[in-house]
């Protein structure tokens, strides 16, 4: 039996407080998503998954003791104890909701999800089920991520997919772009509107490739600050792990609603 | 600690029609956009909006890291012992992108110089810093109220580390929280208390201020638990209430100056 304290309710104009309690070594409050981080300095412009400036609400990082991107993308067992610990540790914290900043981390979504009582979304693949509901039954989802190899079917079971569900992705990596491939062995600088301009390409490629491409999806959280380029150059829905992660804290944070009748 | 090299600054304002090109991060930085970090008092108190430890209470993001050790008892004596770690969670904090420095207890202001002097980015720890500032717009006969947790706590060598001169101090007058079961309960009985009862608490010590002193003329709160009643504090004696919140969301718009748009 979980010790969680849950304050969810909106303080707003009408609230009366009155008993207040809180949860045992919870020193801090406010924060609607936790977000266990990836052991990788990227500069991160707003629009990263990592970057408090990408939401209109408090988030917080964690950094989970040894995923680096090899493991994480490997999907490397022996860091389920230290992940196990951080969502912990978030939810003590206050945190509603559970995320990470790296689409990989969707290898440990089932495990992760059993350990902890609060919602847990690591992966934005997680939002694949319901990219496909909205569709066409012809047509397809373009999963652009950062390590095409790495994306196996056991990452979309893990984040609870269907074969049928995975049958209908299409899959590029940009994992052989110059300047994206740069991500993982040379952390701490990198041009930002270069990796732009190789994200765009690769999704005009995919459309022209795939005509029937219905919805777009970025694995990768280095993606975000790009969606909107990337919406412009193909006309298509873009669904990646910012909109996931506003779309569940509102879902977490309900707020009475105001206005004229 | 790790030796990472050299914190790399990227404050400038990101916004329409601005391109980024190459971009540096300080290595161990995992995150960014953070504008506060506060060091965080090992204490599990209710939080409501407007308390320091609660993110939903600035218009910014913050980060919070707890100092080892850091129960009340150490914080509120000025226990040196603490500065090690007090450091250390500063410079992750810095590390972490942080654009200045801040804590979740007034009393942390005993650490001001020695912190202000270990890292790069400012370091504001207590709401008593602004007393100068608050001061400066008083005319001179009249005196700054100050509604502090525990009045033992709040000693020359806190008065000294911020900045605040002995004839500044002279203009204070301090009520604590001791004389108050509910307020006093906050330093021994962690995990829940009456919201309620401590606003009707605060009242009476802002009551007593007004009462026992004519020419007050504004009010500060040590305080962090406090800034959830400043507005009711505010309603009920007209004055100017400084806060930690005031004084955080103050350096947020001095930290992070954003271009001005609008007609001419």
């Amino acid at each position: 039996m979980s010790d969680i304290v849950r304050n969810w309710g909106y303080v707003g104009p009408e609230t009366e407080l009155g008993e207040m309690a809180i949860t045992e070594g919870q020193y801090m409050a406010g924060f609607p998503v936790g977000i266990m981080t990836l052991d990788a300095w990227l500069p991160k412009p707003p629009g990263y998954t990592s970057q408090a400036c990408s939401y209109d609400f408090p988030v917080r990082y964690l950094l989970v003791q040894g995923a680096d991107q090899k493991r994480i993308h490997g999907g490397d067992d022996n860091l389920l104890p230290a992940l196990i610990a951080t969502a912990k540790q978030l939810e003590r914290d206050g945190c509603r909701m559970i995320s990470s900043t790296c689409g990989y981390f969707g290898n440990f979504q089932a495990e992760v999800a059993d350990a902890v009582d609060v919602p847990v979304y690591l992966s934005a693949v997680c939002q694949v089920p319901w990219i496909r509901v909205g569709l066409k039954s012809n047509q397809k989802i373009g999963i652009l991520c950062g390590d095409g190899p790495s994306l196996k079917y056991r990452l979309f079971e893990s984040c609870g997919i269907s074969r049928e569900d995975f049958d209908r992705c299409v899959i590029y990596g940009a994992q052989d772009a110059p300047i994206f491939s740069t991500f993982i062995h040379k952390p701490g600088h990198y041009d930002v509107e270069g990796v732009k301009g190789e994200l765009v390409s690769i999704a005009k490629k995919m459309v022209r490739e795939h005509p029937d491409i219905g919805a777009f999806l970025l694995e990768c959280t280095d993606m975000p600050p790009h969606a909107s380029d990337i919406q412009r150059a193909v006309n298509l829905p873009v669904f990646d792990s910012v909109t996931m992660i506003k779309y569940v804290k509102s879902v977490v944070c309900q707020h009475p609603y105001y206005g004229y009748f | 600690m790790e030796d990472y090299g050299e914190l790399v600054r990227n404050w400038g304002y990101y916004g329409p029609g601005q391109t980024i090109g190459d971009l540096h991060v300080q290595r161990g930085q995992y995150m960014g956009g953070f504008v506060a970090g506060i060091m965080t008092l090992h204490s599990w108190l209710p939080k409501a909006p407007g308390h320091i430890g609660n993110a939903s209470t600035f218009p910014f993001p913050v980060r919070y890291l707890v100092v080892e050790g850091a129960d009340q008892m150490r914080v509120h004596a000025g226990d040196e012992t603490l500065l090690p770690a007090l450091i250390k969670t500063a410079k992750q904090l810095e590390r972490d992108g942080c654009r200045m420095i801040a804590s979740t207890c007034g009393y942390f202001g005993h650490f001001q110089k020695q912190v202000a002097d270990a890292v790069d980015a400012p370091v504001y720890l207590s709401a008593v810093v602004q007393i100068p500032w608050i001061r400066v717009a008083l005319k001179k006969n009249q005196k700054i109220g100050i509604i502090c947790g525990e009045s033992a706590g709040l000693d020359d060598a806190l008065f000294d580390s911020c900045g605040v001169s002995k004839e500044d101090r002279a203009r204070c007058v301090a009520v604590g929280g001791e004389t108050k079961p509910v307020f006093r309960s906050l330093k021994y009985k962690p995990g829940h208390y009456n919201y309620q009862a401590l606003k009707a608490e605060i009242r009476e010590l802002a009551d007593q201020l007004v009462r026992e002193n004519p020419d007050l003329g504004a009010i500060l709160f040590e305080c962090t638990d406090l800034p959830p009643f400043a507005a009711d504090i505010q309603a009920r004696t007209n004055l100017p209430v400084y806060d930690s919140a005031t004084m955080i969301r103050f350096l947020g718009a001095t930290l992070c100056q954003k271009p001005y748009y609008g007609f001419i």
